[in-house]
């Protein structure tokens, strides 16, 4: 049985990137199809730690700075309409993130990098000491050097944000195409040709959402995208009473009162494993800020792959006439944004001025 | 680096078996199992046997036991994590995690007893045949109040047996196997002529519990167990479809039972749906490698046949491995599995009859109330699942991460099957092609200082 | 003012009068004595009343062990000051202490 079905815009990606994107297209009145792998695909968004963040964003690319602010600061009303229309509770808080920093050269570090964000982006934040996190965090380490905090970051349960943004697309004319892995895209003439096992869409314009799967999709059209997959491990424990008013970068206990612990850089190409070294390496620093997690039970891991540009910063191009690239690291703090602003662009067809530091022309060198 | 020939997890008759063959053969080997004592659920307690428990295999089990005991015997260790190049976390108790490098690996976790999700089925109160037996092997422990045997298998047919015989006299054994036409009973004949032992054991199993006069109520359907923080009653559809309702203390449920998986799956070892068993199992050689090079299963962990088969799956396991390893040439590895193979080929002939005769009939997760839990940790309901694929989640995966399905402490043990089950019929899809939820290291909960604590001075 | 209390329900299990018990084991500030390598879940079953070991921690809810072969996690309880251990796969030790988790959301 083959399906034969033309649409205005076909998104290519069900992930957090994707979802958040057809969710935006949808209130922008464009007929969308959402074409989603399913749970053989590399999923970033089922494995991430959910923090909605700006701190430290910009780093290696000084617009990346404002804009990640901007993504924050639009979160809430994108949140509350999102858990309005679905009824589904995201979890989200924007109470605070601390970032711990291991010893104080790495916190003058942190300190100096943000300063140069604020110039930047004009983004708050406050160098606290234990005593100070202890009335969030109760429970910190007195030997922890300190943490830098941004009033404005918070986190959201990045699982069920995705199970939102689906939900939202049940109503209406969109057209959600499950375990739908595009094979083939071909630019053909007025739009694009998506291939998949079940059948052939045609779109006028089409948007690469797929993650690590952009990689093949830009192959498509002759596009080799420098972007690489960066290993993150986490751990989760077993529920706790509720303790933690906010979560940091590395530690932070759930609504559900899990702990989820992370913070793992691994360079290792597209092996989605845990390993014994990192699993200790992270229960050994979520101990060293929080001594009392030690009896607390460790109930699973994982891995998830971070889709990285050499910059940490998000691309937006179109790569083709009509065909969007989208992608980031950051799928979640950036989800908001990305319903907003960028799928307005795409609704638009064309990207605008405020688009131009992201695009793939600034690795050209 | 601790690099014993092989490491075999699992300390039941299979694990045992196969641990002597191996150490027969010269082969250096560390046994490690959960519990505090060797012997599984079928050699529980053999080593001191209450009276009508032994058997001529407990006394072979309680010989097995006595070699396992002299090796490198690891009683309370649990296996957190097994990577692809064999190194495998063991944790004993409270003390430090030990990484081993074993050569070879062979899981003989055993089986578990299919999970029933039924309503009430959390009430304190409710426990699983299996788990009154075990503690009547153990510790000689009884029933002490009003005691309901409920649902279908030899188990349920052997406790209600062995309870008798301990002087505990059942309120009523209700039966969910269904009715049976002389047709299909003439069917599974071919089958069962592999252990006519068995089929006349079970005919007077049969024939003691009718001459005990237990209330005995067959093809059941419909149960339900009610009460206000522990069990009250019981409530059913007799044969003829009436409502009935008994009150209890104790309902013991038996459903069958089903490979204990999670280690294979958390090394991705290919699986195959058995539709004559109604379950997942590893794929395996004849000598039960499974598609992991390297790692072996025997018993039912490896699909359930019982534990004549497992004794003689964990022999051929063994031989296998010590081929492997170079003790032994083809040609003894041969000679030696004859005879194993022989009575293994009989049990898995046999196999068929019991199948047949006790399909799973107590608790089917595709017709579950809206309302029903499937997933006793999280306290996610048959309802939520079907809502939450209706949204997308059609993978279990995903299913799993909309829902918090199989993301408690006992990482979908008792789940994954009926989660799946409901994913199958509410997609149309056949349970051979769905991929289940993934399994995750740590095997079992573990306090994150024991995982600091490994190599530390 | 008085309450009519209703009696506990005695414990699921019992003893045959053949076994007799002589580990002292003390259980929520009293002396039990347990079997020579009987499982905690067992010693529990056949003293504490037919109702919970545990509250899960989601709502409340009163459970007690199911499957005795370390599968369910229904049978968590604190031994010796660590929380949330399987009753069913520890064997009692003299002295060990040991407490049901009747508090929803355990110990810390």
């Amino acid at each position: 049985m083959s399906v034969q079905d033309h649409v205005d815009i076909a998104v290519i990606g069900g992930g957090l990137v994707g979802a958040a994107l057809a969710y935006g297209l949808r209130r922008q009145g464009q007929r969308i199809a959402l074409f989603d792998e399913g749970d053989s695909a590399f999923r970033a968004s089922r494995g991430n730690f959910g923090l909605v963040c700006a701190g430290g964003k910009g780093g290696q690319l000084d617009d990346y700075a404002p804009w990640a602010l901007q993504g924050v600061e639009v979160w809430k009303d994108f949140g509350d309409r999102l858990v309005a229309e679905t009824g589904i509770d995201i979890e989200l808080e924007q109470n605070g993130l601390p970032v711990f920093c291991p010893d104080p050269a790495a916190l003058a570090e942190r300190v100096a990098m943000m300063e140069r964000l604020q110039r930047r982006s004009g983004l708050a934040f406050e160098v606290h000491s234990p005593a100070e996190i202890d009335r969030y965090m109760p429970g910190v380490s007195a030997d922890v050097p300190g943490a830098v905090f941004c009033a404005i970051d918070g986190a959201a349960n990045p699982m069920l944000l995705l199970r939102a943004l689906h939900a939202s697309l049940l109503t209406g004319d969109a057209v959600l195409r499950r375990d739908a892995r595009v094979e083939r895209l071909e630019a053909v003439s007025g739009g694009y040709r998506l291939v998949t096992a079940q059948g052939v869409t045609r779109c006028e314009r089409v948007v690469l959402a797929a993650g690590l799967g952009n990689l093949g999709l830009g192959q498509d059209l002759g596009v080799t995208l420098p972007i690489k997959p960066m290993r993150g491990q986490i751990l989760v424990t077993e529920r706790c009473p509720p303790r933690m008013k906010v979560p940091s970068e590395h530690v932070r206990q759930t609504r559900d009162g899990t702990y989820l612990l992370g913070g793992s850089w691994e360079d290792v190409g597209f092996d989605t494993g845990t390993t014994a070294e990192v699993t200790r390496a992270i229960a050994r620093r979520a101990i060293s800020y929080f001594p009392f997690l030690s009896t607390v039970r460790l109930v699973r891991s994982w891995s998830a792959l971070r889709i990285l540009a050499p910059d940490n910063a998000p691309i937006y191009d179109e790569i083709a006439p009509g065909a969007f690239l989208v992608t980031c690291h950051s799928g979640v703090s950036l989800a908001a944004i990305h319903a907003g602003k960028v799928a307005g662009w795409i609704a638009d067809g064309a990207l605008p001025a405020e688009a131009d530091p992201f695009r793939l022309g600034r690795f050209a060198d | 680096m601790t690099e014993p020939d092989l490491l075999i997890i699992g300390g039941g008759i299979a694990g045992l078996s196969a641990a002597a063959t191996a150490r027969d053969l010269g082969l250096s080997v560390t046994l490690a199992d959960e519990r505090p004592a060797p012997g599984g659920n079928i050699l529980a307690g053999a080593e001191a046997p209450p009276k009508g428990i032994a058997s001529a295999l407990t006394r072979r089990g309680a010989a097995l036991i006595a070699a396992a005991r002299a090796a490198d015997f690891r009683p309370a260790t649990q296996a957190l994590r097994i990577d692809a190049d064999l190194a495998v976390q063991l944790v004993t108790g409270t003390g430090p995690v030990e990484t081993l490098h074993p050569k070879r690996l062979l899981l003989a976790t055993g089986a578990v007893e299919r999970p029933v999700p039924l309503p009430g089925a959390t009430l304190p109160g409710v426990m699983m045949a299996g788990a009154a037996q075990l503690l009547l092997k153990t510790s000689g422990a009884l029933p002490a109040g009003r005691t309901i045997l409920a649902g279908s298998g030899p188990l349920l047919l052997l406790v209600a047996r062995q309870l008798l015989a301990a002087g505990v006299r059942p309120v009523a054994l209700v039966e969910t196997t269904p009715h049976q036409s002389l047709g299909q009973l003439v069917a599974t004949l071919p089958a069962a002529r592999h252990a006519p032992g068995l089929v006349a054991q079970g005919a007077g199993m049969t024939l003691a519990l009718r001459r005990a006069g237990v209330p005995w109520l067959r093809q059941a359907s419909a149960l339900t167990i009610q009460g206000t923080g522990r069990v009250e009653t019981l409530r059913f559809h007799d044969a003829k479809g009436r409502a009935q309702e008994l009150a209890a203390d104790l309902v013991l449920l038996h459903d069958g039972v089903i490979p204990q998986d999670q280690a294979t799956r958390l090394l991705h070892c290919a699986e195959d749906w058995h539709p004559g068993r109604q379950a997942y199992e590893p794929r395996a050689d004849l000598w039960g490698e499974t598609s992991r090079a390297g790692v072996f299963v025997a018993g039912d962990c490896a699909g359930v046949r019982g534990a004549l088969a497992a004794e003689q799956a964990g022999i051929l396991a063994a031989l296998q491995i010590a081929h492997q390893l170079g003790r032994i040439d083809a040609g003894k590895r041969d000679a030696l599995a004859r005879e194993p193979r022989r009575l293994l080929d009989r049990q898995s002939a046999f196999r068929p009859f019991l199948d047949a005769r006790f399909p799973p009939r107590l608790a089917d997760p595709a017709g579950a109330e809206e309302s029903q839990v499937i997933c006793r940790c999280e306290g996610v309901t048959a309802g939520a699942l079907r809502m939450a694929i209706r949204q997308g989640a059609t993978g279990a995966d995903q299913l799993k991460s909309f829902t918090r399905c199989g993301m408690g402490r006992c990482q979908g043990r008792s789940c994954s099957l009926a989660m799946t089950r409901i994913l199958a019929s509410e997609t149309g899809t056949a349970m051979e092609d769905l991929r289940r939820q993934g399994v995750r290291a740590p095997l079992k909960p573990v306090p994150l200082g024991q995982i600091a604590q490994e190599g530390e001075a | 003012m008085t309450q009519n209390i209703a009696p506990s329900p005695p414990p699921l299990f019992r003893l045959p009068p053949d076994r007799r018990p002589d580990v002292p084991v003390l259980f929520e500030g009293q002396t039990l004595l347990a079997l020579k390598g009987e499982t905690v879940a067992s010693l529990l079953l056949r003293h504490v009343d037919a109702g919970a070991f545990r509250r899960e921690e989601r709502r409340g809810e009163a459970r007690a062990p199911l499957c005795l072969m370390g599968v369910c996690f229904d049978c968590l309880v604190t031994i010796d000051g660590q929380d949330n251990q399987q009753a069913c796969l520890i064997a009692v030790k003299p002295g060990m202490r040991i407490a049901r988790q009747l508090t929803a959301g355990g110990a810390l």
